[in-house]
């Protein structure tokens, strides 16, 4: 763990190096490309902010990027705002993966390995704005955030705002079943470790191998549930009222175990059209709050 | 000389028409060619073009597979498939195909590694296990079924200065593409193929070099084509008919009214007129040929009225021409026309023709003595007296002065003389005392009847006639003669040849005459008083008589030049003293040389002989009757010169005392036919009485003709002053001894 932390060290500075090259200016987007630890190389988009602002690291949902609407607006607005915004796309086992990857296609990433990307990027931001960055999910990506932080309780971060979370397993607007995942244990207590042909999400034809569906299917609703009571940072769930995907009572269940829940009213699940302000409302309005704290 | 054969008018149509016929096949046949040319030119075009829309399909196509390879290459799950190769097959089989990237026409794609090194798959046998990198240019490979383009593309870098990751590689059909994917215009699409011989794989750029097609049907250049060619058989067609229409046309309208109007010519030409050319325009009339048409009518009928006033002046010319208009019987001319149809008339015939010739005697005295009115007069009573005896159909002509021909057919010899002798009892009959004439009125009448009909023997008609009228005329001829051959002996000297050159010639030259002399015997002294000279025409031996003379003369109307020539000889014999001085001479005039103006000038070359001699000049009483004024002044003339002048002949014709009377002559000598009648005692009487009458009037007598002794005792005894006839001397010429005539004193001469 250790050597593969130095070896990500190495190549983050490297990286950092290669892309930043010059200090970019503030306010301005540029391209990040960074080596994660698979290999891959992963791009991202930063806006440096204002020194004393926040650092916030966006990350997209399940098979998306960092272009994803939502995400993107999101970014651009808060870098707008002065924050110090990155937000990257995870490679999903592909080199500079710039277009989200459909369901069909075949899926060799996982839940750690995802994990590991978003450690790369909090590092890289970290060490950019010399800040503890705020961790913004949307939909699964605040599951992979809450993947990484459930597996780093020492991680810098400041705060994280969850955006319309959801969680994998069986659910009213996933395609998975439990049948999915026995017969990704039956493979893998056979020891068959090939593809085969699943449900994920919002996917009903997804190929992967057993214990990557398995990393997915097993953040379920329970799990996810325990995670944000084990995690030690500050959390703010914002979710639109008529978003269809997430359980809007489980996640005001959440009130409970601390977290900061906020229900904007009538958006969906992407906040889209005169929602985006409102997002955007909410979360300066976290990030204020918890900045003046 | 060949007569120049013009063509008709319908020549010059069928030409024209056959001008514009070839004029319009050769436009047309150019035309033809036009089209084949643009039609080539059209399909030339059309391959080029054909072969252009191919290639620039098959660029296309080959951009759409090169594109296709490169969004391939691009497509991040190839990228995916370079990082976890172990689920390449799986992602081959069941994602590949599926994802939408690749289409349909893609038969087999391929990833290679940097190396060049395909992926491990499962099946892939349309493409290489490894390609050498770079990448080759994209080909196309033969097929079993067709053709396929074969591409490999290098999968971009992440960075510019990074080799390409790895490779893709593309089979992909594209026949049907190129079918499908393309509007062709010149192309039929099905027809595309590919034929690469014996390469099996070329480059992808040269394929159109490889390509084989069939030009699509160009429905609009077949269209184009189809209405040109149309359009120029129908425009030919249109304007063949259009042309044998104007032919046609032509003919009827021009060429067939022409015909038509010439044909009306001809007919006109052949036809005794009364012809009237109908409508000739049929049912599409033109007002020119119409025009022509009234013309030509109106032109025929003033040609009729003209023709019919011509026919009228020219019977009336005819009957001008052709009669005579004192007699109103058929003239000269009628008469020679007759003549020249008779031949033809009388061959058809076997009857006899005869030829009568009439002729008024001593007209000429009637005419001076009468006037001519009473001569005219006396004229149409004769004509109408002849041509009333004639029979119908018979014709009476005028051919002279006082001259009338008849020719006669089926009329023999006594029939000949039968009508000659009512004739004369007819005009005998007549009294001509109605128009002052108290003389009788006598024509001579000559006949000739040929029996052989055939063209010599009527020729010879007239010529006999002639003979005949010539003995009827004689002195004591029947008034009625017929020709015989012995008529003809007589008459021969005044037809022969030689005897009227001898004559010409004496006329005009004075060669052959010689006078002879025969002496005038003074009855009371019983000498010749002096000679009568008479005239002989010498001509190689032969001595030609006054009996073949003078006709001839008188017919050529010779008399003064005959009197010229003898006066000429008689003035040379008297200066060259061949007739000796004191030779009395008496020298015959005839009656144009007394009546002659010139006489008196003439005979002043012989006032000098009259010194020593007696020069009695002797005049027929015909001839002085003719224009007996003239005569009279004339002889008045002469006798002042010293002439004498003796009437010859007296009582062979009219005979007239009233004459004689008025007449300035010395001498009347009695005719030998008045002598003769002193042998028939009945009629002594009446010459003893002229004799004294004459006498007593103071004129000297003389007797001709004496050849008796009887004679010579008679006429002595009647009281002659002078005697003369072969009983006394005949004519001798001046070479045989003469016997010296007495000298006559001067004052009026008294042979």
């Amino acid at each position: 763990m250790s050597g593969w932390f130095l070896r990500s060290a190495v190549a983050v500075t490297s990286i950092i190096m290669l892309s930043l090259g010059p200090v970019a200016a503030s306010g301005e987007e540029v391209s990040v490309t960074l080596e994660m630890p698979s290999g891959h190389s992963a791009e991202a988009a930063y806006w440096a902010g204002e020194p004393d602002m926040p650092a916030i690291l966006i990350q997209h949902g399940f098979l998306q990027t960092h272009h994803f609407p939502t995400v993107r607006r999101l970014a651009s607005a808060l870098a707008d705002s002065g924050f110090n915004v990155l937000t990257h796309s995870l490679t999903l086992g592909i080199n500079q993966r710039t277009a989200s990857l459909p369901c069909e296609a075949v899926h060799t990433h996982s839940m750690p390995k995802t994990r590991e990307e978003i450690a790369t990027w909090i590092d890289w931001l970290h060490t950019r704005t010399g800040q503890e960055p705020v961790l913004i999910g949307h939909s699964a990506g605040s599951v992979n955030l809450l993947d990484y932080l459930a597996h780093s309780p020492e991680a810098p971060v400041r705060h994280a705002i969850f955006i319309s979370v959801t969680f994998f397993g069986h659910g009213e607007a996933a395609f998975e079943s439990p049948e999915h995942a026995a017969r990704a244990r039956a493979d893998l207590a056979r020891n068959d470790s090939g593809l085969a042909e699943y449900a994920l999400g919002f996917c009903r034809q997804y190929v992967t191998t057993p214990t990557a569906y398995l990393s997915y299917y097993d953040w379920d609703k329970q799990r996810t549930d325990r995670a944000f009571q084990t995690i030690n940072t500050p959390s703010t769930l914002i979710a639109g009222s008529a978003d269809d995907r997430i359980d809007l009572e489980w996640i005001e269940t959440l009130r409970q175990h601390g977290a900061e829940v906020r229900i904007v009213d009538g958006a969906n699940h992407f906040f889209d059209q005169m929602h985006e302000f409102d997002l955007l409302d909410e979360i300066e309005w976290a990030l204020h709050r918890h900045q003046a704290q | 000389m060949t007569r120049t054969r013009i063509p008709s008018i319908t020549h010059y149509a069928l030409l024209l028409a056959a001008l514009a016929l070839v004029t319009l096949a050769g436009f047309g046949l150019y035309t033809w060619y036009q089209v084949d040319q643009l039609r080539e030119e059209v399909r030339d075009n059309g391959r080029e073009a054909a072969r252009q829309e191919l290639a620039s399909a098959l660029d296309h196509v080959r951009t759409q597979a090169t594109q296709q390879a490169s969004r391939f290459a691009r497509w991040e799950e190839v990228r995916q498939q370079l990082g976890t190769p172990q689920y390449y097959a799986y992602w081959k089989n069941h994602r590949m195909h599926q994802a939408a990237i690749l289409a349909d026409r893609v038969v087999d794609a391929r990833i290679y590694d940097r190396d060049g090194v395909a992926l491990p798959d499962s099946d892939a046998i349309h493409l290489p296990g490894a390609i050498e990198p770079p990448p080759p240019a994209p080909r196309a490979v033969r097929g079993d079924s067709e053709p396929s383009l074969l591409i490999i593309e290098a999968i971009p870098a992440l960075t510019a200065t990074d080799p390409p990751p790895g490779y893709v590689g593309l089979k992909s059909q594209f026949l049907d593409s190129l079918r499908e994917g393309h509007v062709f215009r010149y192309i039929n699409p099905e027809s595309i193929r590919f034929d690469f011989g014996e390469q099996h794989a070329i480059p992808a750029t040269e394929l159109i070099r490889y390509a084989q097609f069939d030009l699509r049907p160009n429905p609009m250049a077949d269209q184009v084509e189809e209405l040109l060619s149309g359009a120029v058989i129908n425009l030919g067609a249109i304007l063949g008919v259009i042309t044998l229409a104007l032919f046609a046309t032509l003919v009827y309208l021009i060429v067939r009214p022409l015909h038509h109007i010439s044909g009306h010519i001809d007919r006109l030409r052949q036809s005794s007129g009364g012809l009237v050319l109908e409508r000739v325009g049929g049912v599409l009339p033109i007002a020119e040929t119409e025009k022509i048409r009234e013309s030509l009518n109106s032109y025929q009928a003033r040609l009729m009225d003209v023709h019919s006033s011509l026919e009228e002046k020219n019977r009336e010319f005819w009957r001008i021409a052709h009669h005579d208009a004192l007699t109103g019987v058929r003239n000269r001319r009628a008469f020679e026309e007759s003549w020249d149809t008779l031949p033809r008339l009388a061959t058809r015939h076997t009857y006899p023709v005869c030829f009568a010739l009439f002729d008024i005697n001593h007209f000429k005295a009637i005419n001076d003595s009468y006037g001519h009115q009473v001569g005219d007069a006396v004229l149409q009573a004769v004509a109408r007296d002849i041509d009333e005896v004639l029979r119908d159909g018979e014709h009476l002509f005028r051919i002279g002065g006082d001259e009338f021909a008849a020719i006669l057919l089926d009329c023999d010899r006594s029939g000949a003389r039968s009508l000659g002798e009512r004739c004369l009892e007819r005009i005998r009959h007549t009294d001509f005392t109605q128009f002052g004439v108290r003389e009788p009125i006598k024509v001579s009448i000559g006949m000739a009847v040929a029996t052989d009909n055939d063209e010599q023997s009527l020729l010879t008609l007239q010529w006999q006639a002639d003979v005949a009228m010539y003995k009827a005329k004689r002195p004591g001829s029947p008034q009625v003669v017929i020709f015989t051959p012995e008529l003809a002996k007589d008459a021969q000297g005044l037809y022969s040849n030689w005897v009227n050159n001898a004559v010409y010639d004496a006329v005009t030259q004075g060669t052959g005459i010689r006078m002879s002399y025969q002496p005038v015997i003074a009855l009371d002294e019983g000498h010749p008083s002096y000679f009568e000279t008479l005239l002989r025409i010498e001509h190689q031996d032969e001595v030609i008589g006054p009996a073949d003379i003078f006709p001839i003369v008188e017919a050529r109307r010779l008399e003064v030049d005959l009197d010229r020539a003898i006066l000429n000889r008689l003035l040379r014999d008297l200066r060259s003293s061949q007739i000796p001085a004191g030779f009395g001479i008496s020298i015959n005039l005839s009656g144009p040389t007394v009546v002659n103006a010139g006489i008196t000038q003439w005979m002043e070359a012989f006032v000098p002989f009259l010194q020593d001699r007696q020069i009695i000049l002797e005049v027929t009483e015909t001839a002085l009757i003719t224009e007996i004024g003239q005569a009279t002044e004339n002889l008045q003339k002469l006798r002042r010169q010293g002439f004498l002048v003796a009437l010859d002949d007296f009582g062979s014709g009219y005979s007239s005392l009233r004459y004689l009377a008025s007449m300035p002559v010395d001498t009347v000598k009695f005719d030998i036919s008045l002598i003769r009648t002193l042998d028939n005692p009945d009629q002594h009487q009446i010459v003893e009485s002229l004799v004294q009458m004459i006498s007593d009037a103071g004129y000297t007598t003389v007797a001709e003709g004496i050849e008796t002794a009887e004679q010579l005792t008679r006429v002595r005894n009647l009281g002659f002053n002078f005697a003369q006839g072969y009983y006394l001397g005949p004519p001798v010429p001046l070479s045989q001894r003469l016997p010296p005539a007495l000298h006559s004193p001067s004052g009026r001469a008294r042979p």
